[in-house]
This record gives structure tokens, C-alpha cells and sequence, in this order.
């Protein structure tokens, strides 16, 4: 029953090597986002936060487990559907910012619009728009070799918003920022969170996970902890590790 | 608390309430929790040490809200020392280091339920933190004085993890060995 | 100063040896780019030393005296030349005959010799396969036999008598066929044949009615001006005592060898050139192309504290060693291989591989590698040398160039072509590259299909039609550049797209996370590298066909639909070199191709 479940895993796994070497990135994994929730998966380097939000953003095929994808279950597809899927309900949030060197911001964020087969000028308007949300409405035609880090990030996240994704995936998102940009993409995020975004963000960093409405913590490609931050005392602590 | 009102009344002498709004300004929604009272308090201490005078105001009620208060030269001396002072105010993690000791040793309850429940508190602080700083109603000195408070919890919070870590090694081991 | 040059020295080693596959890659192409210049300087080495071999192996004449006058007169006419005191050695006189020579459906003007069976001073024919001559039995000249199709054991006829062939031998006291200098008995023009020759005995009964003729071979002792030592008022026209008389030197007789190779040669000629220009693009692709990451060395050597000098010094030597290397081997290769892909005129012996090259092509060959080498080095080692320790570290590529209209263009266009141009306008060195790869290619197909339909009279032999020579060595020469471009440009176009794939990795996974299929990214791929490719194909049909024509004189063309054939084959092929690793490269998972940081 995944009700109003946006995205939707059980017993999610991701392993590599054989035998001898054999590395389990995700081990079992069971997870439920309902649509509007912005979660906040943190954990320490290699515990496989990043594997699990490529997996549950349709960008890596699990070997083991199911997820499922505003009701639609996404570890069958094939990488054409997926690439639609991606297209139309997914926005993604990098690390390193993904934009291209060359285009200008505001042609990096109708890029998506674009590859989804809007008219140009549609397209344009709604690039344009994006950014003046984001607030970088006077830096629409610089270069990403102009912006600054923060700045950069805040063109990603239009990127990311462009085709009204039904939830943005964040991977490490102020991983290359400095404290002030990441007080910039913060409250971008603080505002995605009331406008009722579902949001799913892996981060190292607590400030980001703070202002999530819930925080699971992972170790070893397993949930250890899982807090709702706004009702105080409620938590899951997952005892399978201890 | 006792410098700071000397330094408020370096620049020239004032009202108990003043002193008291300036405070609450420069600490934003932080000085919204500072007890009303603790203000004049301090004052009287201060003026027992002879650091400042504290004058009855013309026409107005003898409280301490509404007395004047003025540096003495001692009271001088003491913000200029004090200025160029460099100590920093000590985090003191020994309390909560040695509550889960204590738990441990003698078997009160489990020091990793313990890291847990004292992590989520730490988080959800840090999360009303992180949410006042980032209101763009917030002066940006106040703001500053958030920032503060969130990043040392940030730094509490990576603690508290290595808390967790160490901890349940701790428990697995002993589990192992037989004993406690 | 020493211990400076060994630090060098074992950074190069340790350098070249960590990056094995980059290094064998630029050692292929400039190996490729001297072996084609090595090839087309050989080839016109070939064009020269086999007559002077064959001259030498066969003991050839310096001149060779032919009386205008038939019979016994002629022999007493030739007497006295053989004790002037200019002559060093004589061999004749031998008898000829002119006569047609019947080869199954072929019938061609023959000149027949008759020699003894004993070898003779000058000029002894080589044989090159079956025996000499015996009576009963003709030798017939080795291209005359290639062109009649005859071997050792056949029969042929004479004037309507059977021989057997005892074998075939190469000489150079005639031209090779088919100008072997066949005329009516006592005439002076001369008209194409072929040469044989059989025993002494046999042209009694071989001649028939047909007067005999005698030809004397000498050698002299200023080979330089032969002719002086016979008549030393230099013009047998004008001396009324050799009026009627063919006289033919030693330099006549390899001029007309020559001849036979003339087209061959120019096309060759003009082949290598552009072979060599088609490699240089090659090692340019190699190294603007980030198959060869060099920065990150450089910033690596940077920080242990190797200072600018040391660092181009490290480059240098690197590119200088490769360089030799190439030079070395493309010598090599280019010089061994001239003789097996273009024999000399079948007239004539050639083992030119065995000997040594000559100074001035191995001079011409190592300054081309060296230069190669230089120019591919300086370039990245100034950039190098210039940037931060930090930019170096990192590695960045240089940033692609940002094309508005192209931008504002492609944005009306479907998801694979806005791919493909967006991504062909970022580098558009390599576009350039790719453009001149298939321009080259095309150039030499078209020429070689030019070359096709043209109408080559057949050589004049009298009887049959036989295909003119040098047709057939033009079109050797010809299939040869055709194929040897086609091999250059497949080994081009596979590191272009190397490059390329490399080089798109990163953007094609972003644009595949935001929703292009992998079918999608993967054909853009193959559009950017067939956009400059079309227009290489379009340019190079017409630059090819007019370059032949330049050369050729005037011709007719080929016709359209086999130039639009040519050009399709090659964007074909071009589409599926790019298309098989572009789809195989977008098959795979985005996570694997984003690079993320690893959590």
C-alpha cells in the first residue's frame, strides 16, 4: 500500500565484488517518504548515503530489493524509461554542481526544460523564473566561471525545480561550500521544505539536516536512527546493527 | 554577565531599563529567554565591589530599572582589562562524559540509548537554532550570535557521534568478553 | 650538472613508463606521419635506383650503336668503334630482328636479339626465371612477358614459327617494353615492342626475307658523354657518317624507364603529402584530445619543487625521445615497405630495402619527427609551465568554448541533434580535426575513382591492344595512398573518438540525469563527430577530383552517384566508429559516469 508514500523502498540492497571481496554499500534497506516530507539522511563517509539516493533517484540499479517511486516502482525499468522518469519527476542536487562550463545560468536551467520538449521560449521564462526564486535573477546571463560557489548551487537547485519534480535528491549539497554559500542554499532549502517540496538530502553536514523535518542516520549501508525532529522523544532506533 | 554591563556603561551612564533593552537587542531572539531580573542583580553586585554608582533619578520611583548607573574609574579599569582579555569560555562536556560512565559502570542503562536520546535533543536545539538564524527578519549581529550557537552544536553533535561509535564498540566487546 | 641530467633522465623513464599506452599511441602516429614521408621519398628513390642496379648486375652498356644500314656492311660499320680509344669494353655485334610475336589471343611488334649462350662482357641479360637462351628456345624481356601473360615453358610464335619460352631476363641495352625501339629495317622512326631474345643459330631461320640489322653495345670511359667517345662532334644527325644511325645512352634508355613511372610517381608524390598532413592531424588529435593527461604531471613534478626549467626539460626529453623513436622506426617501416607495395617496372630489378637510405631522406624523415614531437610538446609544456600548481593539480581540461548561436540555434532542435551540435561547438579543434580526416579520405577516394573512369589509350603495339604500363602503375600507386589514407584516417577517427568520449563522459551524464535517454546521448555523440565529418565528405569530393584532374591534365569525371557512394561509405564508416563506443559508453548506469564524491 504505498497510499501517499513519494518514494518507497523495501529491502534495498547494493553490493559489489564477490565472494572474497564482497562490499554491501546499501544492506536491506527499508525506507518510506510521504510526499511533502524533507528528510535528511546523514552519516559518515562510506557508510553508502550516496549509493542509496542514486539508487532511489533511478540513477544505479539495485541488486537486491524494490523501490518505488511516486507508486511507480523504478528498480525494473528500463534506462529509457528511467531517463523519462528522471525527466519528468525527478530533479537532482550534486556536489560538485553538474552545470555546464559553458552555458550561461539561465541556459543551464532551460536545459532541462529543453530535454523535455518544451518550446524555447516557454522554457526560457520559466529558466528566468526559477532564478529570480533562487534568487539570482541579476546573474541570469553569467557564466558558472563567474558565480560563486553558493551561487553556482543555487543555479543546480533551479536546474533541479525546472520540470516541477514531484522530489528533489540532494547529494552532499554544500560538500563544496564555504560557510556562507552554505547558508545560502540552507535557506533555499528551509523554503523548499514550506512550500511543501519532498525533499530527500544526504548530508555530513548536521546544519542542513537540522532544518529537515526528519533525520535518519546510516552506518555501514544501514539505518542506525531515525528522528522525527518535530515532535520531541519520537525516534527509531534500528537495532539490527548492535 | 558582570563585564558586559560594566562595557555597556563605558560609553556614559544609563537607565537600568536601558541597559536591559540594549541587551536584549544585541542578543536577539536569544535575549528574549534572559531573565528580566538577572540585569539588575548583577548591577547591585557591582555596585557592592564599587565597580559602578548607582544614582536615584530626579522625578522618577526608586527602583532599580529606573536608578542611573555610572562606571567608576576601578569599574574603567577593570573593561579596559577586560577588552583585551583572550580566555575563551571552556565547553564543558565532562557532566555528560561522566554520566555515561556512571550508567555503564554500574549497569544504570545503556550509555548508547543514553548518546541517542542526548543526540536528538542536541539536534532538534540546533534545528530552532538553524531555523531563527536563518529568518531574514533577524539583524545580522544578532544573526552572528546564532550562527555561534549552531555551529558549536554542530561541533557537540559530531562529539555525540563519536560518543555513539565508541560506545557501542565498548558494548560489543564486552559482550564478547563475558563481561561488562 | 650531472647529477641534474640523471635526475631528468630517470624522471623521463619512470614518466614514459607509467604512461605506456599514451606513449605507444604518439610513437604509432609519428611513426605513421615519417613512415608516409619516408614512403613517398623512397618510392621516387625506387624510380632511379633500379636501372643502376640492373645496369650493374647485368654489366649495361653505356651506349648502345644500331647502323642505319643492314648486313654484313653494318658489321664492318660497327668494326673500327670498338678500338676508339674513348671505349672501354664492347659485347655484339648481335643481330636483330624486328618481327611480331604471337602469344595466344596477343600479337605485339617484337625486337628479337641474337645472343650465344656464353655470357658476354657487356651487357648480359639477368635472367629472372627459367634459363637462357638455347637454340630452339626465346627469352623473352620479364614486363613484355607480364604484359603477354607468357612463362617459362609456353609456346609462342615468331612471324608464324612456334618457340618455347626457356625463360625471361631483364636488360638495360633497350628500353623496358613497351618501348623497346621497334622499326622497319634501315628506318629511323621507331615505334613500341617488346624485346626478346633467342640463340644466335636460330635467327638464321627466324629471319626469313627480313634483312639483318646489328646492334653494338659499349661501355666508355666518360660515361657521362658516352656519345663523345663514338663521335666527338656529338650529333649523329649532323656527322653524315652515322646519318641513319640510332644511338641511345645509357642516361636515354633510364630516362625512358623513367618515364613509365611518371604518373605513378607524381601521384605518389602528392599522395604521401597529404598521407603525412593526415598523420600530423593524427598526433594533433592525439594531444589536444585528452587522451594524454598532462597537467596533472606537471603540477605533480611542481609541487616536489621541480622548477619550470626542470619541468620543460622532463617534457622535452620526453617528446625528444619519442620523437627519435618514431624517426627510427618510421624509417624503417616506410623504407622496407616501399619495394613489396610498388615493385619498379617489372623491366627492371630493385632490392632497394637492403640497402641503406640514403643521408638526405633519413635527415628529412628525423627532422620531421623531431618536429612533430616539438610542436606537439610545446604547447601543453608553455601552458604548463604557466599555470598555478593548483590548476595543474587538478587537472582541469581547458573549457570548452561557448558558441551563442550555435546555443540559440540548437535550442528549436529535437533532444540527439541539440546533444550533438552543443557538444561538436565545445571543441572545435577536434571538429577541425575530424573535418580535415574525412576532407583527405574523401580526396583519395575521389581521385581513385576519377582515376577509374578515365579512357587510357591502350600502348600501340602494332596487333593487339595491350593496356599502356603506365596505367597500370598509376593505378597502383593510386589504390595504394587510397588505402593507406583509408588505414590512417580508420586510426584517426578511432583516437578522435576515444578523445571524444572521454571528453563528453561528464556532460552527457548530466544530461542524462536530467532525463535524455541513453539512445538520446549516445547519438548526439555520433552527431558531433559527423557534423564536421559531412562537411569534410563535401569538401573533399570536389578537392579531390579537381587535385587528380590538376595533375592528370583534363579527364572526364566520374559519375555523381559513384562520388555520393564514395562519401556515404565514409560518413558510414565514420558514424559507426563514433556510434558503437558512444552507445556502449551511454548504456551504462549514470552513477557510474558521474563523478560524484564518493560517500
Amino acid at each position: 500500500m504505498t497510499g501517499s508514500m513519494m518514494v518507497r523502498a523495501r529491502g534495498l540492497t547494493m553490493r559489489y565484488g564477490d565472494e572474497d571481496a564482497l562490499v554491501r554499500a546499501v544492506d536491506e534497506v527499508d525506507l518510506e517518504v510521504p510526499a511533502g516530507q524533507a528528510l535528511a539522511i546523514m552519516g559518515p563517509s562510506g557508510c553508502g548515503k550516496s549509493t542509496l539516493l542514486h539508487l532511489l533517484g533511478g540513477l544505479q540499479r539495485p541488486t537486491g530489493g524494490e523501490v518505488w517511486l511516486a507508486g511507480r516502482r523504478i528498480d525494473t525499468m528500463s534506462e529509457r524509461a528511467l531517463a523519462r522518469l528522471r525527466r519528468d519527476s525527478v530533479g537532482f542536487v550534486f556536489q560538485s554542481f553538474h552545470l555546464m562550463d559553458e552555458l550561461t545560468a539561465v541556459e543551464n536551467v532551460e536545459l532541462a526544460a529543453l530535454l523535455a520538449g518544451q518550446p524555447p521560449g516557454r522554457a526560457r521564462r520559466r529558466a528566468l523564473h526559477l532564478l529570480d526564486r533562487v534568487g539570482l535573477a541579476d546573474r541570469a546571463t553569467h557564466l558558472p566561471s563567474a558565480l560563486s560557489g553558493g551561487q553556482r548551487q543555487r543555479v543546480a537547485i533551479a536546474r533541479a525545480l525546472s520540470n516541477e519534480p514531484l522530489v528533489v535528491l540532494a547529494d552532499e549539497p554544500t560538500g563544496n561550500l564555504d560557510s556562507a554559500a552554505t547558508l545560502e542554499v540552507l535557506r533555499l532549502f528551509e523554503e523548499l521544505r514550506t512550500t511543501e517540496q519532498t525533499l530527500v538530502v544526504v548530508t555530513h553536514d548536521a546544519r542542513i539536516a537540522a532544518v529537515a523535518d526528519r533525520v535518519i542516520s546510516m552506518r555501514d549501508g544501514a539505518f542506525a536512527d531515525d528522528t522525527h525532529l518535530a515532535v520531541a522523544g519520537t525516534g527509531t532506533v534500528y537495532d539490527g546493527r548492535r | 554577565m558582570q563585564d558586559v554591563v560594566l562595557a555597556m556603561l563605558a560609553k556614559e551612564p544609563a537607565h537600568g531599563y536601558e541597559l536591559r533593552s540594549r541587551m536584549r537587542e544585541a542578543l536577539g531572539p536569544l535575549g528574549e529567554t534572559m531573565n528580566a531580573g538577572q540585569i539588575y542583580v548583577t548591577l547591585a553586585r557591582l555596585a557592592k565591589a564599587g565597580l559602578v554608582t548607582s544614582e536615584r533619578a530626579d522625578g522618577l520611583p526608586d527602583r532599580p530599572d529606573r536608578r542611573v548607573y555610572a562606571l567608576t574609574p576601578a569599574g574603567q579599569q577593570r573593561v579596559a582589562a577586560w577588552l583585551t582579555e583572550v580566555s575563551w569560555p571552556k565547553p564543558d562536556l565532562a557532566e555528560f562524559h561522566l554520566k555515561l560512565v556512571a550508567a555503564a559502570t554500574a549497569r544504570l542503562a545503556d550509555p548508547v540509548a543514553l548518546v541517542d536520546a542526548q543526540r536528538r535533543e542536541v539536534l532538534r536545539r540546533m534545528r530552532d537554532a538553524q531555523r531563527a538564524a536563518l529568518d531574514r527578519s533577524v539583524d545580522p549581529v544578532a544573526g552572528l550570535l546564532l550562527e555561534g550557537v549552531v555551529l558549536r552544536l554542530r561541533a557537540d553533535l559530531e562529539w555525540l557521534e563519536e560518543c555513539e561509535r565508541m560506545w557501542t564498540e565498548h558494548n560489543r566487546t564486552g559482550r564478547k568478553a563475558g563481561t561488562a | 650538472m650531472a647529477g641534474r641530467l640523471l635526475l631528468v633522465c630517470r624522471l623521463l623513464v619512470r614518466d614514459l613508463r607509467r604512461r605506456r599506452a599514451e606513449t605507444v599511441l604518439l610513437l604509432v602516429a609519428i611513426t605513421a606521419a615519417t613512415a608516409t614521408l619516408t614512403l613517398g621519398l623512397a618510392l621516387n628513390e625506387l624510380a632511379t635506383r633500379p636501372y643502376q642496379q640492373t645496369k650493374t648486375a647485368t654489366a649495361g652498356p653505356d651506349l648502345v650503336v644500331e647502323p642505319g644500314i643492314t648486313g654484313p656492311e653494318a658489321i664492318e660499320a660497327l668494326a673500327p668503334l670498338t678500338t676508339l680509344p674513348g671505349v672501354t669494353g664492347h659485347s655484339g655485334p648481335y643481330p636483330l630482328l624486328f618481327q611480331a610475336l604471337t602469344a595466344g589471343a596477343l600479337t605485339a611488334r617484337v625486337v628479337v636479339q641474337g645472343r650465344d649462350g656464353a655470357p658476354a662482357a657487356v651487357d648480359q641479360p639477368a635472367v629472372t626465371d627459367g634459363t637462357w637462351v638455347r637454340p630452339g628456345g626465346v627469352v623473352v624481356e620479364r614486363a613484355f612477358a607480364d604484359a603477354l601473360g607468357v612463362h617459362p615453358g609456353d609456346t609462342v610464335s615468331l612471324d608464324g614459327r612456334p618457340l618455347r619460352v626457356a625463360g625471361t631476363a631483364v636488360s638495360t641495352a633497350r628500353s623496358a617494353y613497351p618501348h623497346a625501339g621497334w622499326h622497319l629495317p634501315g628506318s629511323i622512326l621507331t615505334e613500341g615492342g617488346g624485346l626478346a631474345w633467342v640463340d644466335r643459330a636460330d635467327i638464321a631461320t627466324l629471319a626469313g626475307d627480313q634483312p639483318l640489322t646489328y646492334n653494338l653495345n659499349l661501355t666508355v670511359a666518360d660515361p657521362a658523354d658516352s656519345i663523345a667517345a663514338v663521335d666527338p662532334s656529338h650529333h649523329d644527325a649532323a656527322n653524315p657518317r652515322f646519318r641513319g644511325w640510332h644511338m641511345r645512352t645509357w642516361q636515354e634508355i633510364a630516362d625512358s624507364n623513367g618515364r613509365l613511372n611518371a604518373p605513378a610517381q607524381q601521384a605518389l608524390l602528392v599522395g604521401s603529402w597529404l598521407l603525412t598532413v593526415l598523420a600530423v592531424a593524427g598526433v594533433a588529435g592525439i594531444v589536444a584530445g585528452r587522451v594524454i593527461g598532462r597537467r596533472r604531471r606537471v603540477g605533480l613534478l611542481k609541487a616536489v619543487g621541480a622548477g619550470p626549467a626542470m619541468i620543460a626539460a622532463v617534457h622535452l626529453a620526453e617528446y625528444l625521445v619519442i620523437g627519435l623513436a618514431a624517426a627510427g622506426t618510421g624509417l624503417a617501416v616506410g623504407w622496407l615497405a616501399a619495394p613489396p607495395l610498388f615493385r619498379p617496372t617489372a623491366g627492371l630489378i630493385g632490392s632497394v630495402g637492403v640497402q641503406p637510405p640514403p643521408l638526405r631522406l633519413v635527415v628529412a624523415a628525423t627532422v620531421l619527427a623531431l618536429v612533430i614531437a616539438a610542436a606537439a610538446a610545446l604547447g601543453p609544456v608553455l601552458r604548463a609551465a604557466t599555470t598555478s600548481t593548483t590548476h595543474a593539480l587538478a587537472d582541469a581540461a581547458a573549457p570548452p568554448r561557448r558558441r551563442r548561436w550555435v546555443i540559440w540555434l540548437s535550442r528549436r532542435l529535437p533532444t540527439a541533434l541539440l546533444i550533438g551540435v552543443r557538444i561538436n561547438a565545445r571543441r572545435p579543434r577536434r571538429a577541425r580535426l575530424v573535418m580535415l580526416n574525412t576532407l583527405i579520405t574523401t580526396a583519395a577516394l575521389a581521385a581513385v575513382l576519377t582515376n577509374q573512369v578515365q579512357d587510357y589509350d591502350p600502348v600501340n603495339l602494332g596487333y593487339s591492344d595491350l593496356p599502356d604500363p603506365r596505367v597500370g602503375r598509376l593505378l597502383q600507386a593510386m589504390l595504394l595512398i587510397g588505402g593507406l589514407a583509408c588505414l590512417l584516417a580508420l586510426l584517426n577517427t578511432i583516437v578522435s573518438t576515444w578523445a571524444a568520449v572521454l571528453d563528453t563522459r561528464q556532460p552527457l551524464a548530466v544530461v542524462r540525469v536530467l532525463g535524455a535517454t541513453p539512445a538520446q546521448a549516445g547519438l548526439g555523440l555520433a552527431v558531433a563527430q559527423l557534423l564536421p565529418a559531412v562537411l569534410g565528405v563535401a569538401i573533399g569530393i570536389p578537392f579531390g577530383i579537381e587535385l587528380f584532374l590538376f595533375f592528370a591534365g583534363d579527364g572526364t569525371y566520374a559519375p555523381a552517384p559513384w562520388m555520393l557512394a564514395a562519401g556515404v561509405g565514409v560518413l558510414l564508416a565514420v558514424a559507426a566508429l563514433t556510434a558503437v563506443p558512444a552507445m556502449a559508453a551511454a548504456r551504462r548506469p549514470v552513477a557510474d559516469t558521474l563523478r560524484s564524491a564518493p560517500t
